[in-house]
């Protein structure tokens, strides 16, 4: 098993697919920051408990994704929407980001996670499968519509 | 081709946050621990209740057919449809001890969507002197039905000081899963006793919680400060990581299926959920249906049922089924309650 050095090391091997995966379900910065927390202390927790160390970064991904959806369903049963807290979230300004990223907010969540898990991370369709909870045929079928729907978006800019 | 120039850079605020939660973890658990709980165990033994006969441990005498069946989410012909799922530990890993008993888990089966789960467990007579620490409890006759995979099975239960309760437990101490624990006749023997064990995570549950499967002994108590309490626990092993299951939903979320539970989330009224719901069955892209219970004709294919959230204050009602048999998810269309139908899918 991982000692605590050997841990770190992975985590911030991780830490860059953390906060897009992050960042693309939840948006806010502190709630990425607070979902990393989580999935950090858990995956410490549960060290014991990984059967294979090479797949130790599909593996924190995966609980990264269990605690961006608990913020996601704390969110939906406790923060009624209230117009004036939406307003007050500021939208990402230009220079953060390219179109195709913008293109990728608009998608819904269920296609934007696998187009990030996919195309910008690059995990297997069967790992995401397995992250999502989703058979694989379910994941490849996401990607093709979010394809499309991005091309759409984009008025025909490459997108292999 | 998407790239990472395409996605904001990480930003410094996360970046220091992780470093931060790096530099203070805690001391890393050990495997296996006894610690007592902060909450009252709820209500055991159910013999006095049920329609039951109790009986000391005999070698099994039940049919193959039904000692088939009774594994077979886990080691029988269903098996296969699940290996992928399945989380088989390495031996010895996830193993507990006391003076008499030796607890390990064989495996683990957990469907976080509809939160349904099965473990089997193999516990070890240590001492060799044939005390198994609980009872075997089945129907009498007259209550014993072909439908009703339980009213075949035997349970294990509690009827006195010093047995043992086994219970699937998470969020530290706090949360207690519903369950059922089973005696595999089959492949039990005097001193070597095989359990498997149904159980559902309450509403607290949250996913990603570790799941911890103890052991406490009737009879003991560890009292808290605030008057509540609860058994001691003698036996602890943390459940491996699971092997995420697939699953099939409702457009509106009020139906999940995988291939071993079914969760069914209503609106409140004055009959519970899990009371109202008198028909289940799973109707196949075929036209077939594979009826998961029916109350009018006896059959009930489940292994655990449980109801919760009008109770703890939730504004809904679900009620969670864990299934005796499964299927290939990918030839199911929807499932049938009560006589309407509700289209899957993925």
């Amino acid at each position: 098993m991982m000692d605590q050095t050997e841990f770190t090391a992975a985590v911030l091997e991780a830490e860059p697919t953390l906060y897009r995966v992050a960042k693309a379900m939840l948006g806010s910065e502190h709630d990425c920051a607070d979902a990393a927390q989580q999935a950090i202390l858990r995956a410490w927790e549960q060290l014991g408990t990984l059967r294979r160390p090479q797949y130790f970064k599909t593996w924190l991904t995966r609980i990264l994704i269990n605690e961006c959806n608990a913020i996601l369903r704390r969110r939906q049963r406790f923060a009624p929407y209230e117009p004036e807290a939406a307003a007050a979230i500021p939208a990402p300004a230009a220079e953060d980001h390219s179109d195709l990223y913008a293109a990728l907010l608009t998608l819904e969540d269920k296609y934007r996670l696998p187009v990030v898990l996919y195309y910008l991370e690059g995990f297997k369709t069967r790992e995401i499968a397995r992250m999502l909870g989703v058979p694989e045929g379910t994941v490849k079928t996401r990607l093709r519509a979010a394809r499309e729907q991005l091309r759409k978006i984009l008025e025909g800019a490459c997108f292999a | 081709m998407m790239n990472h120039n395409d996605f904001p850079q990480m930003t410094e605020e996360f970046d220091q946050r992780v470093r931060q939660t790096l530099e203070s973890l805690p001391a890393q658990p050990q495997p296996a621990r006894r610690f007592p709980f902060r909450r009252a165990l709820s209500a055991i033994g159910v013999a006095a209740a049920l329609c039951v006969s109790v009986s000391a441990f005999a070698a099994s005498d039940l049919p193959a057919a039904i000692g088939r069946t009774f594994t077979l989410l886990l080691h029988g012909e269903d098996a296969q449809l699940l290996q992928d799922y399945t989380v088989t530990p390495a031996p010895g890993t996830v193993v507990d001890e006391n003076d008499k008993y030796r607890i390990t888990v064989e495996s683990v089966l957990y469907d976080e969507s509809a939160g349904a789960g099965l473990v089997s467990l193999h516990l070890q007579n240590k001492s060799g002197d044939g005390v198994m620490p609980f009872e075997s409890a089945e129907a009498l006759a007259t209550y014993k039905k072909p439908g009703i995979v339980r009213s075949n099975l035997s349970e294990v239960i509690n009827v006195k000081d010093g047995q043992y309760v086994f219970n699937v437990i998470y969020d530290g101490d706090f949360g207690f899963c519903g369950g059922r624990f089973y005696l595999d006749k089959s492949r039990s023997t005097e001193n070597d006793y095989y359990i498997e064990g149904a159980f559902i995570p309450q509403g607290d549950y949250t996913p990603g919680m570790p799941l911890r499967l103890v052991a406490q002994e009737q009879g003991t108590w560890q009292p808290w400060g605030d008057d509540s309490g609860t058994a001691v626990i003698v036996l602890d092993v943390t459940l491996p990581e699971f092997e995420q299951m697939p699953y099939y939903q409702t457009a509106d979320g009020v139906v999940t299926l995988s291939q071993i539970g079914l969760r069914v989330t209503s609106s409140l009224s004055d009959e519970v959920l899990v009371d109202r719901i008198r028909h289940i069955a799973v109707k196949m892209k075929d036209g077939t249906e594979q009826v998961v219970l029916d109350k009018e004709s006896n059959t009930d294919q489940t292994l655990y049922t449980m109801g919760f959230g009008r109770d703890a204050g939730y504004e809904t009602d679900t009620s969670v089924y864990v299934l005796a048999r499964t299927f290939d998810l990918a030839d199911v269309q929807s499932v049938i309650i009560n006589g309407t139908e509700y289209p899957l899918s993925a």
